[in-house]
């Protein structure tokens, strides 16, 4: 992926404005970082800050990382601009603003942002499948928390988005370049351009708007909630404009669970499930063995079903209703037992 | 403004239209003597940025290596795909119109290494491109290359990954340059590595030997500026008969090994004067000799302090390293992995540290290369505290944001067959690919992985051994990696009777590098039309008694397939064939959803590892239900056949055929829903 120079033919008085503007960027040097999840589009809104900067006469370097990472792993990208960049590498506390497209993401970067700095992070939340690996205790190995660190602007990207979102994958980050642009200044007309070359030639116009959605709801939240805001923040204490989606709504996506959800879950149960093979009645047909999800059971040298690996067991009872000789029966610690081949 | 058109980076249209004339003509602003070593100074100060803003543009170290073979006239660019350096290849076949370069993606990178060689001989320029680990397979040719040496010039590229982002190992290839007598250019940004590209050709016609270019994974992905040169014309030349240079016999091989010492001894003295080596003086107090990214770290760090940058990393400028340590006070060396420099300064009797400040494991940092002269005193501590709230104020901490590894995309065509392999509890010998992915949780069914082919070869120790307690042994590798280097020990395994089973998951591209084609498909990288090699009828002809092709996306199909291959006495063969649902193409079929009612939370189809399959947490029962993400579901239905309650159905009207609650194994696929 490459960033393109826009060098349309007949553009030449674009072109010298332009670089009118570029002798006086709003600001000369700053640093970004921006974190997602693979396939989000961390590269291509990365190339969108690093054009937009190099067509306002900075030196741009940016870094980042493919390869495993695109298998839904971690993506970051570091972004420095200004009038001589070494490193395309920042240190913590160097980030002037943090672009995060999912919310772990952003929390997992958070300490590159500088004091005073601001992260702009979509609510969206893409909880890996690893997450789930507590099948017992229904526990999720995920930052679902509320809570809203300091400097951290919550964006439910899709809401801000409006009608554009219905071209979802290219959409949250312009969203959030749109917000960042109030504060990175630059002008309207190179961000404008820094897009156009950069997504895909049918999601222009969806993205300009997104854009604009994202530039205008920030500059609102800004008079509004932004001036309100103490040293603390809580999610709570944010308040939207009116007619603009609540930014920390946690549902904004498909997969946004609500934050209270994983507390609320009840203990279901005091202890391990327990399961009880009637040895008489079991013949080693090995049915268990095969469909148990989590590989607790296994045959002995006689050929009778025990359990090996009880710890593993969720007590789903599949075991138990599809043993042709009734000869398994799962029992949890509460009044009624989940199941049982005489049922 | 000619050149202008020749060097928009992905412009494609306007390169292809222009590449004949204006993007080789070399009339242009930036006027650079042709084929003659090129400091990398950029232009200083803003204006001339401004300047030439409409000229430059940002690229990847990879993208500037690409244009820079294409500028450096090279008639053919040759490799094997592997992280950091894909994209070299990928870049040139972009930017190129056809009949300009040759672009191949090779079998392995012994064969791009041969075929480079070739084409040297015939006096064509050309560029080799491999990963770190890449190289050790195209050792063989490499270290008698410059035995040989060249009649066009011949650039290796090499990417190293330290911190190992996609690799399984972090060898420091710079000992390889110099273990074979090579020249080796470092570059530290965009714009060193499209000067080096150009000069290495040049260098290497110069010197009789192939060149190495060694990146690691920050310059090959990090993007800078880069101002291009003027293009130069295609060399010519034709091959002539010089089999005393050419044929490696003893004899002949005796006096090249001569010359070849001889030649070392004279680049000695040409690395004195090199100018991609330079001395950089500022404090007398402290000096650090340094190269590729880790320079630009030492300037962000040390702003002051004097460096010695070295480009050439092999040989080394003996005389003006030495005379560069008695200008300063302290010599540090800044480098990444292993204590390379350090070792060769401490040869000249130069006092000087390194690596009891900077680790010789994962790659540097600015901030690492801050806490090592912290630790060494030259700055002073920052007093930071651990364990501070991350932005400034009580919020989540760190602790809370759980790992995000890597999984199997939705609808990978590998997950079956690991499922099959985790439920039968066979000994896996794994491989290097995106199905490495199948050790990881949930369905760690991979015991082993070592290098590229060694899944075959490491299931016939273990066969041989004998000592596996009864459980069989199952090599798995993918379709491209067969063809690399799995092949061979196929033959061994055949040839020698070992028991197993190897399971050819054939997903008609090189998936984890990104989707390149590779011999067993019927395009070539620049999607021409191309011949296509039968992985089926090649462990025929090698004699694989069992054979059996099987579609991975039918659970029932690829259990049984894989259960009787197991069950045969001798060498037996499963080819998976499902295309990736990601690469070349996207492929989406209907969404499928939980039925809520049905699921029992027996979470059996969460052993896939599916990344759509995720928990409901808007239903408050233990254990969870699971609920598909609609953004993230392919359609693939594998986990509604598996599904023992039959609760998982597309969401068009149409159910799927998982209606019988058993074993998942008996029930049948879903193939015409595929899109």
């Amino acid at each position: 992926m490459t960033v393109k120079t826009i060098d349309q033919p007949g553009t030449l008085v674009e072109q010298a404005r332009d670089l009118k503007e570029a002798n006086e960027p709003a600001i000369s040097q700053g640093n970004l970082v921006l974190a997602g999840v693979g396939g989000q589009g961390i590269i291509m809104a990365s190339n969108i800050i690093s054009l937009a900067c190099l067509e306002s006469g900075l030196d741009v370097k940016k870094s980042e990382v493919h390869g495993m990472s695109q298998r839904g792993g971690t993506v970051v990208s570091h972004v420095r601009f200004g009038h001589e960049v070494h490193s395309v590498m920042l240190e913590p506390k160097q980030a002037e603003w943090i672009i995060a497209l999912e919310w772990e993401e952003g929390l997992r970067f958070l300490e590159y942002l500088k004091p005073g700095g601001v992260a702009f992070m979509s609510t969206e939340r893409r909880i890996p499948p690893t997450a789930f690996a507590d099948r017992l205790g229904g526990k999720i190995d995920y930052a679902l928390g509320a809570g809203v660190p300091r400097g951290v602007v919550p964006v439910d990207t899709y809401a801000v988005a409006g009608e554009a979102a219905a071209e979802r994958p290219v959409i949250a980050q312009t969203v959030l370049l749109g917000a960042l642009s109030v504060d990175m200044g630059l002008s309207q007309e190179t961000w404008r351009e820094a897009i156009a070359a950069t997504v895909p030639p049918k999601a222009v116009q969806a993205n300009l708007i997104a854009f604009e959605n994202g530039r205008t709801w920030y500059e609102r939240w800004k008079k509004t909630t932004g001036s309100k805001l103490g040293s603390s923040v809580k999610a709570n204490d944010i308040q939207q404009p009116e007619g603009v989606s609540p930014g920390v709504s946690l549902g904004g996506s498909s997969n946004g669970p609500s934050a209270s959800a994983s507390a609320s879950v009840k203990d279901w149960r005091g202890g391990a499930p327990r399961i009880e093979v009637i040895r008489d009645w079991c013949k080693g047909c090995n049915i268990c063995v095969i469909v148990c999800p989590e590989r607790v059971l296994s045959l002995d040298r006689f050929d009778i079903v025990v359990a090996s690996k009880p710890d593993r067991c969720t007590a789903c009872g599949l075991c138990a209703r599809l043993c042709p000789d009734m000869a398994i029966e799962i029992w949890v610690d509460t009044p009624a037992h989940v199941g049982t081949g005489g049922e | 403004m000619k050149m202008a058109a020749g060097t928009q980076p992905g412009n494609s249209l306007s390169v292809s239209a222009d590449a004949g004339n204006n993007g080789r003509d070399g009339d242009d602003g930036h006027k650079r003597p042709g084929g003659t070593p090129v400091v990398a100074v950029a232009p200083a100060g803003n204006g001339s940025i401004a300047h030439s803003s409409h000229k430059t543009a940002l690229f990847s170290g990879n993208e500037a290596i690409g244009l820079a073979a294409w500028h450096a006239g090279a008639d053919m660019a040759v490799g094997y795909p592997g992280t950091p350096s894909t994209d070299v290849l990928e870049y040139i076949a972009e930017i190129t119109p056809e009949p300009d370069i040759y672009v191949e993606w090779s079998t392995n990178e012994k064969v791009a290494m041969d075929v480079a060689m070739g084409a040297s001989l015939a006096g064509k320029r050309v560029i080799v491109t491999t990963k770190h680990v890449g190289l050790n397979v195209a050792m063989d040719s490499l270290m008698t290359s410059p035995f040989i040496g060249v009649n066009g010039g011949v650039v290796v590229f090499n990417a190293d990954d330290p911190g190992m982002h996609s690799s399984q190992n972090e060898q420091d290839n710079r000992y390889i340059a110099r273990f074979a007598g090579i020249p080796l250019l470092e570059p530290s940004d965009s714009q060193e590595a499209y000067d080096f590209t150009r000069v290495g050709f040049g260098l290497s016609e110069q010197w009789d030997t192939p060149v190495i270019l060694r990146t690691t994974t920050r310059i090959s992905h990090a993007l800078s500026k880069v101002i291009p040169a003027p293009a130069e014309q295609h060399r010519s030349g034709e091959f002539r008969r010089d089999p005393r240079k050419y044929v490696m016999l003893p004899a002949n091989a005796r006096p090249r090994h001569v010359a070849h010492l001889e030649r070392l001894s004279k680049m000695e003295k040409w690395a004195e004067e090199v100018p991609f080596n330079r001395e950089e003086l500022r404090s007398r107090s402290i000096g650090v000799v340094t190269s590729g990214v880790s320079y630009q770290y030492v300037r962000d760090v040390l702003p002051d302090a004097s460096v010695f940058k070295l480009g050439l990393t092999f040989p080394l400028p003996r005389e003006s390293l030495t005379s560069f340590a008695s200008k300063v006070d302290r010599l540090f060396v800044v480098e990444e992995l292993e204590p390379y420099l350090e070792e060769a300064l401490r040869l000249l009797g130069v006092p000087v540290e390194g690596k009891e400040f900077f680790p010789r494991y994962g790659e540097l940092s600015p901030h690492l290369v801050r806490v090592g002269f912290q630790a060494a005193g030259i700055l002073e501590p920052s007093g930071e505290t651990a364990g501070e709230t991350i932005g400034g104020v009580a919020g989540p901490s760190l602790d809370s944001v759980g790992p995000r590894f890597p999984l199997l995309c939705s609808g990978c065509s590998h997950a079956t067959p690991f499922f099959v392999l985790r439920e039968l509890d066979a000994v896996v010998t794994g491989d290097i690919g995106c199905y490495t992915l199948g050790a990881t949780d949930p369905l760690s069914a991979m015991d082993t992985c070592l290098s590229m082919g060694s899944s075959v070869g490491m299931a016939v120790g273990l066969a041989k051994a004998g000592s596996t307690g009864g459980r069989p042994v199952v090599a798995v590798l993918g379709d491209s990696t067969f063809l690399h280097a799995g092949i061979p020990p196929l033959i061994d395994a055949v040839h020698r009777e070992a028991n197993l089973t190897v399971i050819i998951l054939d997903n008609g591209t090189t998936a984890m590098t990104g989707g390149q084609p590779n011999p067993a498909n019927a395009v070539d990288i620049r999607g021409r039309s191309v011949p296509k090699v039968d992985i089926p009828a090649i462990c025929k002809a090698i004699g694989v008694a069992s054979l059996a092709v099987v579609d991975p996306y039918d659970v029932g199909a690829t259990r049984r397939a894989i259960e009787n291959a197991i069950s045969k006495e001798g060498v037996s063969v499963v080819v998976t064939v499902r295309a990736c649902a990601e690469s070349p193409e996207k492929i989406r079929g209907p969404v499928y959803y939980v039925d809520v009612d049905g699921c029992d939370g027996c979470q059996l189809c969460m052993n896939l590892g599916c990344p759509a399959l995720v928990w409901d947490l808007s239903l408050d029962v233990m254990p969870k239900r699971v609920r598909i993400d609609a953004s993230l579901c392919s359609g693939c239905t594998v986990c509604a056949q598996i599904c023992p309650q039959g609760a998982i159905f597309a969401s068009s009207s149409q159910s799927v055929t998982a209606s019988t609650a058993g074993a998942g194994a008996s029930v049948s696929s879903n193939q015409g829903e595929r899109q």
